[in-house]
């Protein structure tokens, strides 16, 4: 079964790119790939992951080991889950500071304190010396984006960093996350089933269905002009707003990685899907500027969510 | 028109662990009405008591005290083998289809759990109910002899709703049914629940922290927080002209999918207190942004500002009847005493005064 399928992402410099998609999507695999941690039997089966110039994919163990935690911070859902239990914060993020320095652990626990400052963990000096069961879930995730960003790394994954949490702490988490990325100046890929975040946070938005990027455009661009019927389905969906016709919101479940149509792998669920949806797959199609889409009928789709 | 349910100052409080005389607050002094019909959607974040009220109602929690009236009995103190006899007539769908769903029943067997609660039915007649609902929440024949494991999680919410609808209840509490889901998915189970009540009559207390879905299925909205209401009134007047502070805050955080509105934040700062130890007063003052001396203190209580909009807040005051679109609202200023709305466009307007 293959998870994600010929799947090309550039995140340029200072820039936050959404990978959008839902369960199953293969949005987690791409972050996986990214930091070479896809677990086992999976495997990268072909491609190419460039950081700064460097393939990802053709570096050693040990090298990748020191890349990842230097130059790729990663922040995950439910971070509480990922702290280890066992440790004080301020030392778990003390030794993701001295596992890539020669700091000697005063000089890392104080860098650990001074990051919890900057994620606006109040009472810093004492927080850092807490165990991850005393705090709470929106606290957990700033620890965790100070683990993040203790390294000043230049791109940073955050796989559904608010899943969970309320509205108004994820509010508060992204907008944190947000200021960290603008101060270190470092791109960030930002995994999301919620167009809300994408809007409000992204420069651009990548949408991925059945392991495939089927639209990406700038974010703007993507709101006002979404092209793939699969990008305005999930609009229709996230808003709740029908404006007058009941659209039809997405019916149907994706594809079975191991059983998948033949032809457009949305066409079962296509509206718009004819005969040669059915039997040729579409590929990326560039249909304004920088803005891609793979679909053979976008331009009646385009119209049709016009009228 | 006839309230279906009518909850009467409402206290749920549960033993704090490890301390002898502490208690967790989970629900204090919660009054509502919900009419034949009707959504009542239920809001808060996690801690607000909301999930507590719902399952009060079914006697899943014993309340401490206070009245809940369902058609014209107080269910609050009934002996729960007279309770028994009125529990086809409320019933509840869980946002985990699983707790409701046992994993060794087929579903067929589990949409028709229910009907053990209705008297003299035979066998033919279940099982032709249990098709019947099945169909009207679209869950295809063929499903019915599957287990809970084969199907996935928007197939088992149906399942859910079916369960819930099968015994032609009057009242349904929906406990977040739909915050696990995708959103494609969310949106067909929301449709479903408003077919279904326009087809029915029957009414829906909606317990989410998801204020899109909240806007679109309810009628009616109570915004909670540690345990209390602090605003309710229709969905138009608390989503469209939110009074309390913590209302307007929790609206602000919503991520609008629109990148060409502007997004103004009013946020509340730190995180919910405690519900073992509440702060005196208003419980908002610790994080609100226009608290005042008398706050700390005084405890407000729901005011009606007019057809049914009731807000407790001390610093607001009744209006006269401006409605506001949701993005125009920025902020509150409170340096010569009013409470006040920001325009997106600059203009400002008076959203109440001081009273003291």
């Amino acid at each position: 079964m293959q998870a994600v399928d010929g799947v090309s992402l550039e995140l340029a410099a200072g820039e936050t790119l959404g990978l959008l998609g839902e369960t199953g999507s293969g949005k987690s695999t791409i972050a996986w790939s990214v930091l070479g941690l896809v677990p086992p039997p999976g495997r990268i089966e072909g491609g190419a992951i460039r950081l700064l110039g460097r393939d990802l994919l053709s570096v050693q163990e040990e090298e990748l080991r020191r890349i990842r935690g230097k130059q790729l911070g990663l922040i995950v859902q439910n971070a509480r889950a990922h702290l280890n239990p066992l440790v004080p914060i301020g030392v778990q993020i003390a030794n993701a500071y001295s596992s890539h320095t020669e700091a000697s652990p005063r000089d890392a626990f104080q860098v650990a304190v001074d990051t919890l400052e900057r994620v606006a963990i109040p009472d810093p000096e004492r927080r850092a010396r807490a165990f991850p069961h005393e705090l709470s879930g929106g606290m957990a995730q700033r620890v965790m984006i100070a683990m993040a960003i203790v390294n000043s790394p230049r791109v940073l994954i955050a796989d559904e960093p608010t899943m969970g949490l309320d509205v108004t702490i994820q509010a508060q988490i992204l907008d944190l996350l947000a200021d960290q990325v603008d101060s270190l100046g470092a791109s960030t890929l930002l995994i999301t089933r919620d167009l809300g975040i994408v809007a409000n946070y992204c420069t651009r938005v990548a949408v991925l269905y059945a392991g495939q990027v089927v639209e990406t455009a700038p974010v703007n661009e993507f709101f006002r002009h979404p092209r793939h019927p699969y990008s305005i389905g999930l609009l229709d969906s996230a808003t709740l707003q029908y404006v007058g016709r009941r659209v039809r919101p997405l019916k149907g479940l994706p594809p079975d990685f191991i059983n998948l149509p033949p032809g457009c792998r949305f066409n079962p669920r296509c509206l718009f899907a004819s005969d040669i949806c059915r039997a040729t797959a579409p590929s990326l199609e560039e249909v304004a500027p920088d803005h891609f889409v793979r679909c053979f009928r976008h331009k009646e789709v385009a119209e049709w969510h016009r009228s | 028109m006839a309230s279906i349910l009518s909850v009467e100052r409402l206290v749920k409080r549960f033993p704090a662990p490890g301390a002898a005389k502490a208690f967790i607050w989970a629900v204090s002094d919660v009054s509502f009405d919900i009419e034949k019909g009707e959504t009542l959607g239920l809001v808060g974040e996690s801690g607000s008591g909301k999930t507590t009220v719902g399952r009060c109602l079914l006697r899943l929690v014993e309340p401490t005290s206070g009245r809940i009236v369902f058609l014209d009995q107080d269910i609050a103190k009934m002996n729960l083998r007279d309770f028994r006899s009125l529990r086809a007539k409320i019933q509840i769908v869980f946002q985990e289809p699983h707790e409701s769903l046992d994993p060794r029943m087929t579903i067929a067997a589990a949409i028709g759990e229910p009907l053990k609660l209705v008297k003299h039915m035979t066998r033919l007649e279940q099982s032709d109910r249990i098709i019947e609902v099945a169909r009207q929440v679209l869950i295809p024949k063929e499903d019915l002899t599957k287990y809970p494991h084969e199907l996935s999680g928007g197939q088992l919410q149906r399942a859910g709703v079916a369960r819930a609808m099968i015994t032609n209840p009057e009242l349904i509490v929906l406990d977040e049914p739909t915050s696990l889901l995708d959103s494609s998915v969310r949106a067909e189970i929301m449709e479903l629940l408003i077919d279904l009540q326009q087809k029915t009559d029957v009414s829906y207390l909606f317990v989410s922290h998801d204020l899109t879905s909240v806007e679109h299925i309810s009628h009616r909205v109570a915004v909670m927080y540690l345990g209390k209401i602090v605003e309710t009134g229709t969905t138009k007047q608390v989503f469209e002209a939110p009074l309390h502070p913590y209302t307007r805050s929790l609206l602000s955080s919503v991520l609008v999918a629109d990148p060409a509105k502007e997004h103004v934040r009013a946020p509340l700062v730190g995180e919910i207190p405690s519900p073992i130890n509440r702060p005196t007063g208003c419980f908002l003052h610790t994080r609100c942004p226009i608290a005042i001396d008398a706050c700390r203190t005084v405890t407000p209580e729901l005011v009606d500002l007019g057809r049914g909009h009731r807000v407790s807040c001390i610093r607001v005051a009744p209006l006269p009847s401006q409605v506001f679109a949701r993005n125009q609202l920025v902020a509150w200023t409170d340096n010569r005493g009013f409470a006040r709305a920001e325009g997106t466009d600059g203009q400002r307007t008076e959203l109440g005064t001081e009273r003291h």
